[in-house]
């Protein structure tokens, strides 16, 4: 008779692979019908946020406006609609909870690429306002942050010629780096990071909001309340002062603070020749000596349109009244960076890092609010690339 | 002895228990490196010392290549066979500490882990649920043993490790790498004495003391603790770059990384890829530290049961009836962060001198040990060759560096053969 072989149980059962996949399947079967879990359908995709704070009351009033997607029917293709719902409440977590039961969803951050806030939110403390959004509301950190003349709820609400929703319009002129001229983009991240630097101040884009004068043709008629968004002006502010900063000087603190910036520059002339170039690249280097800051802006621009130069040819790059005008721009630039920097002083708001860079070259012992202990000197070199 | 290896092409086919390729263990040095370092300790060290975090990584860098050193040069002595083999009373004391530590390091390592993936990145989901999920999976690798946590490794963390820098090739986001000065944003007195707190990220390599590593041709261990070095320090030198002050409120800086993929525009949120290497890589090593411990036991206790049972038990419960995950998780940085330093600092120490005097005193027993696990190929005659002289191609190769090889191609005759 053979002698049987004495099998180990639980270490074959260890061994055998199938028994731990078949255990998964098992509780993935169990706790997939058990456990809670968000359905997309049952989720309010919010492509904008707005935040307001109310000072009298110390109450938050939040505004989300989300896309709905109906799906299709036998009756024709799905539509889409764009919700805006607002709701107040001691903390923003708690607004979101009375619009999440107003709409009957659940309030999802993770495509919600524009934030309105309104200059009184950004008095408060801005790492306490923006962790529990990019943390548990999973906003990313991408998302552009805006301010305005109106109200968050009311921008949100705003028609715009171009496009039914105010943040799509936003999330294009912003994010896509479409049609960038003048417009400064601080997203969620900047917002936080200049906030807690040593400068602690931050600029985003200011939005003012006019009527169309002409208002589009719809196919139930004359459209109303179509408004346009001027994006030309910045606010600048800390943690309880702000300013706002419009055309040229906007558009300069653009040009420094912007990563990647794109558009055109202009340079008119005192006896009105007036020349047009388009920005190809940019390369900003800030380093600082002690207290001094330097700040040397390598423009590279094509000439893109020429006007009131009286010449019997087709002007280049090359040409001197064009290498002129880039010389012009060049010190034109560097007088706007110098009054901004004067203005910063002025204002005592540190927008153009000034003390975040001279912190990484004293070191600890730097004082704060030494902005007027500082100098600055910007140098702007404009490189014409020459075009057919 | 007993040869348990079947040569194939030079590469054993079954390795002895304990025993793994270097290209295995670079693999499990890449996973264990990365992921429990630059999740969320930039967050964690910058809270404290803001522009100097990268200097404190450089620091516990040259620390950590040190302890490495100590380990590999006791793992290659192969000091643990003769240290088991002559029932050494000191090792057996530091394997018992190295296996309480191991089991603290887990329980810490889990709950950092479950504290920002399950309460930010799985808000929706039961913690309970995902802790079941996290723990299992590693536990299972753990008691399975070293070879299936390597080969596991050798899967996944090549993937893993492309990911993560394909999300550090294509990121795009406002950076100023003066951020990372002044070196000293904080006294150096209180710079120096506030480091040994983060000591639970230092000696992760500590359980390779209990494996013995063969190698291939190509130097992998190295170029995976360089490459471990490397993406550590560069990770967090653009944290630092990216994020400035603001460091101290990313609890996952690998995740949030690969928010910024330039591509994020194009096709949707990147984050995903880089979630799903900090999960899977969290749960190698997470295994591989389990692996550690139950070794550990079993050379000071010459059974790993009460390890097996032990530490499963103490994650579990830390992770389920502690206040909170985040408070077990701060707790290894106040008094016990200086009691995981010294213990990863020691251990190494410990492990190097006890076998540098094993092997002078027992150096006859030591030379046995060497001879009887480093076999030399066995001659099979009967195998076929593409020379017809009864030797294997790959054979040869390896048997060049041990035995002669005759003109005609064929190996000296063995003379301990038969024998």
């Amino acid at each position: 008779m053979m002698k049987g072989k004495k099998i180990n149980v639980p270490s074959y059962l260890m061994r055998t692979k199938w028994f731990i996949i078949a255990l998964a399947i098992l509780a993935l079967i169990v706790f997939g019908r058990t456990v809670h879990s968000p359905e997309l359908t049952k989720t309010a995709i919010v492509l904008g946020a707005g935040i307001d704070f109310s000072e009298q009351d110390r109450q938050f009033i939040v505004t989300t406006q989300s896309v709905l997607m109906a799906s299709s029917s036998s009756e024709g293709a799905g539509k889409t609609s764009y919700d805006t719902y607002s709701a107040t409440g001691n903390t923003i977590a708690e607004a979101l909870d009375d619009i999440s039961r107003k709409m009957g969803l659940t309030i999802s951050f993770a495509h919600c690429n524009v934030l309105f806030v309104s200059k009184s939110v950004l008095k408060l403390d801005h790492m306490q306002l923006i962790y529990p959004l990019t943390g548990m509301y999973s906003l990313p950190e991408n998302a552009i942050i805006v301010t305005g003349e109106k109200s968050p709820r009311e921008m949100l609400a705003t028609q715009i010629g171009t496009t039914v929703s105010a943040p799509y319009f936003l999330q294009l002129a912003l994010s896509n780096k479409e049609g960038t001229n003048g417009m400064i983009r601080t997203n969620v991240k900047d917002l936080l990071v200049r906030s807690l630097s040593r400068s602690e101040a931050v600029a985003i884009p200011y939005i003012t909001l006019k009527k169309l004068s002409d208002q589009p043709i719809t196919d139930d008629g004359q459209g109303e309340d179509y408004y346009e968004f001027d994006l030309s002006s910045v606010m600048v502010f800390n943690h309880d002062k702000s300013e706002i900063l419009t055309d040229d000087l906007a558009e300069t603190l653009a040009l420094y603070l912007t990563d990647s910036s794109f558009g055109s520059l202009n340079r008119k002339s005192e006896n009105g020749e007036t020349v047009e170039f388009r920005l190809l690249n940019k390369n900003v280097d800030t380093s600082a000596k002690g207290r001094n800051i330097t700040a040397e802006i390598e423009l590279t621009v094509e000439l893109l349109d020429v006007q009131f130069i009286t010449t019997d040819k087709v002007l280049t790059g090359a040409d001197p009244q064009i290498q002129k005008a880039a010389k012009e721009l060049e010190k034109e630039i560097e007088d706007l960076l110098t009054e901004l920097f004067e203005l910063s002083k002025q204002y005592d708001i540190d927008y153009l890092g000034l003390q975040a860079k001279a912190y990484q070259s004293v070191g600890r012992k730097l004082e704060k609010d030494c902005l007027d202990t500082l100098s600055f000197s910007p140098q702007v070199t404009i490189k014409v690339k020459e075009t057919a | 002895m007993k040869q348990l290896s079947r040569i194939q092409h030079g590469i054993y086919k079954h390795l002895p228990n304990d025993t793994i390729y270097n290209s295995q263990a670079g693999c499990i040095v890449l996973a264990l490196g990365t992921i429990f370092k630059l999740s969320s300790a930039p967050g964690v060290i910058s809270e404290h010392y803001g522009s100097s975090t990268l200097w404190v990584y450089l620091i516990l860098t040259a620390i950590e290549i040190i302890l490495t050193i100590f380990i590999f040069a006791f793992v290659r002595s192969q000091s643990d066979l003769l240290l088991r083999a002559t029932n050494s009373k000191a090792y057996r004391l530091c394997c018992a500490a190295c296996s309480v530590w191991l089991i603290l390091k887990g329980v810490f390592y889990f709950c950092y882990s479950a504290a920002y993936l399950a309460h930010e990145q799985f808000g929706g989901v039961e913690p309970a649920l995902f802790y079941l999920l996290l723990l299992s999976p590693a536990i299972y690798l753990g008691i399975k043993g070293a070879r299936s946590i390597s080969r596991t490794c050798e899967i996944f963390v090549p993937l893993f490790f492309v990911l993560i820098v394909l999300n550090l090739v294509f990121l795009e986001t406002e950076l100023d790498i003066g951020r990372n000065l002044p070196v000293f944003a904080v006294k150096p007195k209180d710079f120096f004495t506030g480091l040994p707190r983060y000591g639970l990220w230092l000696g992760d390599v500590i359980p390779f003391a209990f494996l013995r590593i063969k190698n291939k041709r190509m130097p992998y261990l190295t170029t995976g603790l360089v490459l471990k070095f490397s993406i550590i320090n560069i990770v967090v030198f653009l944290g630092v770059a990216i994020y400035g002050d603001a460091l101290k409120t990313v609890t996952d800086l690998l995740i949030r990384l690969a928010g910024f993929n330039q591509l994020s525009l194009d096709i949707g949120r990147m984050e995903w890829t880089n979630l799903f290497a900090v999960i899977t890589l969290s749960i190698l090593s997470q295994s591989f530290i389990f692996y550690g411990c139950t070794a550990a036991a079993e050379r000071a206790f010459r059974f790993s049961m009460p390890a097996k049972i032990i530490f499963p038990i103490a994650v579990a419960c830390c992770a389920l009836f502690a206040k909170s995950t985040q408070a077990v998780a701060q707790f290894s940085l106040q008094w016990m962060g200086y009691v995981l330093s010294a213990l990863a600092v020691v251990l190494p120490l410990m492990f190097f001198a006890v076998g540098l005097y094993a092997r002078k005193k027992y150096a006859g027993v030591y030379g046995c040990i060497s001879d009887e696990y480093c076999p030399h190929p066995p001659v099979r005659p009967d195998a076929p060759d593409s020379l017809a002289d009864n030797v294997l191609a790959g054979m040869k190769e390896e048997a060049e560096q041990t035995q002669t090889v005759l003109q005609n191609g064929s190996l000296q005759p063995d003379s301990q053969e038969g024998e």
